[in-house]
């Protein structure tokens, strides 16, 4: 039977290393996935990710179950990013999609049925969207983040974030407007170059 | 309403009450603005979900529980076996000499008397080097009045001898006598030597004793979490 957060963590604050490892396993690929869209780069990602589940191991003894456990770990983890950029004195990369080789990225595709074509659109659209997040304040892109990737409420962004529920709501809605406005100029352009690009080989 | 971006929020993450949701959908049938907003955030929340992150290893080494090797695991298995064998013959032989060389009388009110049952536990188990000495003193004191008795039975013996018989048969006996004592000396010294080897095994199984104790106290503040380098806090 799995056995849920609570009681691993339970366990773990009694000195089961087991339960703490399964933890990591559980959640490990949710924190990666905060971290390396915050930092829009691999290597910092998982140094993140180290630290992370680091630092709640260590803090395991102080957290007394007030938030979930999932919670606790994505406050660490964006705490742990802000310090980093600071320190980096930077904002989020952006990695652009590499040269298109339809061979590599037949690998790549969601699923068998999808064309190469869908395959290049998806790709272009991820980094859209990456660049579109990279210019957002960061309590806006936090916000976005937590609710569209982790699936958190609004009452637990709020918390996490310490900050009113009407806060959240607000920086969800101009987040999601801004990012609105940019990916459809974005659209625009690609649209535009793809048809010069059409225009000019014909 | 127009202006009421969260009931708006609310409505497109469906994190509202049946009377909220009842009063945008309404709105929304009246004010086209609203409604192509919300069909535009719905469109972006449908984007935001190219968003891919590469796939990766775990980057995660997992905690592992320092192993506790038991001081006496040291020692293989067949050392172990070999030496308690040793011990049982040492004892089972013993125990056959002492039964042959003395008379059963002189266990006779040992052997009625039911033995105390005697549990040792590793804490109980401490011999010291006085119970030894005392063990020693003890042997050597029954083996010589052992002896003594034989000597004199076999005095009388031989001065009932030369009152009747011939001094040939006299002879034979003191050749008799010589030969029993002699085979007694030999025995005696192999007890002592075996007294001896008995002593040194039992420091040494007190020694090992006493290093496993703390070999198993090394072990358990091993087994502190803060040992493994990072502390909670």
């Amino acid at each position: 039977m799995t056995r849920t957060d609570e009681e691993l963590v339970a366990s773990a604050t009694a000195g089961d290393l087991d339960s703490f490892n399964q933890l990591v396993v559980r959640w490990e690929r949710p924190i990666y996935a905060l971290a390396y869209r915050t930092l829009g780069r691999d290597e910092d990602a998982r140094d993140v990710v180290q630290e992370a589940f680091l630092r709640a191991y260590r803090g395991l003894k102080g957290f007394k179950g007030q938030a979930k456990f999932s919670s606790w770990l994505y406050r660490i983890t964006l705490n742990l990013c802000r310090d980093w950029m600071r320190r980096e004195r930077r904002a989020p990369i952006v990695t652009l999609p590499e040269g298109v080789d339809p061979i590599e990225m037949a690998d790549d595709r969601a699923s068998p049925a999808e064309s190469v074509e869908d395959l290049v659109a998806r790709r272009e659209m991820s980094a859209a969207v990456a660049r579109a997040m990279a210019e957002l304040p960061e309590e806006q892109r936090a916000a976005i983040m937590l609710k569209e990737y982790h699936g958190l409420t609004f009452q637990e962004i709020a918390d996490m974030l310490n900050c009113p529920l009407s806060t959240v709501k607000t920086r969800l809605y101009q987040g999601l407007s801004v990012l609105r406005r940019r990916l459809e100029r974005q659209q625009t352009q690609d649209a535009a170059l793809r048809r010069a690009s059409w225009e000019s080989s014909s | 309403m127009c202006d009421q971006r969260e009931q708006l929020i609310g409505y497109l993450y469906d994190e509202c009450t049946p009377d909220e949701r009842r009063a945008v959908e309404a709105h929304l049938g009246e004010c086209h603005v609203c409604r192509a907003e919300v069909g535009g955030l719905r469109d972006v929340r449908q984007d935001l979900l190219a968003w891919d992150v590469p796939a990766h290893e775990s980057v995660w080494r997992p905690f592992v529980a320092p192993r506790v090797t038991n001081p006496w695991r040291a020692m293989p298995a067949w050392a172990m076996a070999a030496a308690a064998t040793l011990v049982f013959v040492a004892g089972a032989a013993g125990g056959a000499a002492s039964r042959l060389l003395w008379p059963a009388s002189a266990f006779g009110q040992v052997a009625t008397a039911t033995p105390a049952p005697v549990v040792l536990t590793p804490a109980s188990v401490t011999v010291g080097q006085q119970d030894l000495n005392n063990l020693k003193l003890a042997i050597l004191t029954q083996v010589r009045a052992e002896m003594d008795q034989r000597v004199m039975a076999l005095a009388a013996s031989h001065d009932r001898t030369t009152k009747t018989a011939a001094d040939g048969v006299s002879q034979a006996a003191l050749r008799d006598v010589a030969t029993r004592l002699t085979a007694f000396e030999n025995w005696q010294r192999k007890q002592i030597a075996f007294s001896m080897s008995l002593d040194n095994k039992v420091a040494g199984i007190v020694s090992r004793y006493s290093a496993m104790n703390a070999s198993l106290a090394a072990n358990r503040q091993v087994l502190q979490p803060a040992s493994y380098g990072f502390e909670a806090r």
